[in-house]
């Protein structure tokens, strides 16, 4: 049984994994109305 | 710097056609307006990057269609507004979501942003194309639901 549930656990938390991202966000100031 | 209440706001998009009735929601007191140059130049790439970081690109049947795209847009710019240097104190950013029916008779969801005090200076975004669009009369007459 605990066998069983570290399996699941490791599963959940192979799924749960934070994806590693590539890549840069632009963040360009906003040009407002005057 | 152009600002608006949101009561301006609201009565300018009305006057230019643009009106959900109780689904309309104007939640902040003032808006400062983006310029039409930086929502098609500036927001459209910085949209881009930050559809493409999160693999968001691609339309999803429910988990990210149409009313994602318009959220997360309006939501990038946004944070692009409370990270500009210099941004006007106690503002949010006249860009929204906007709901309605498209002549098709297909629902659908974009942005819509003010971009000048006119009513002439409503722009309807599709932010699954990074584009500037024109809605028909009849289809701003179906507005289904405008949030800022």
């Amino acid at each position: 049984m605990k066998h069983f549930l570290a399996m699941a656990l490791c599963i959940l938390a192979a799924g749960c994994a934070s994806v590693e991202r590539q890549g840069t966000i632009q963040t360009p100031p906003v040009e407002y109305v005057r | 710097m152009k600002i608006l209440t949101g009561t301006e706001l609201q009565l300018t998009l009305a006057v230019a056609g643009y009106d959900a009735g109780p689904r309309n929601s104007f939640v902040d007191r003032q808006y400062a307006l983006p310029t039409r140059g930086f929502l098609s130049g500036a927001f459209s790439a910085a949209l881009w990057s930050f559809q493409s970081f999160f693999n968001l690109l691609n339309w999803t049947e429910e988990a990210n269609d149409c009313d994602d795209f318009g959220r997360v847009a309006a939501g990038f710019a946004q944070i692009l507004h409370f990270l500009t240097p210099g941004r006007p104190p106690a503002t949010a950013l006249a860009v929204g979501e906007l709901w309605y029916v498209k002549d098709s008779g297909e629902n659908h969801a974009i942005n819509i942003a003010l971009c000048g005090p006119t009513p002439d200076d409503v722009v309807c975004y599709e932010p699954q194309t990074r584009k500037v669009v024109e809605l028909s009369v009849t289809e701003k007459a179906r507005v289904t639901l405008i949030r800022f």
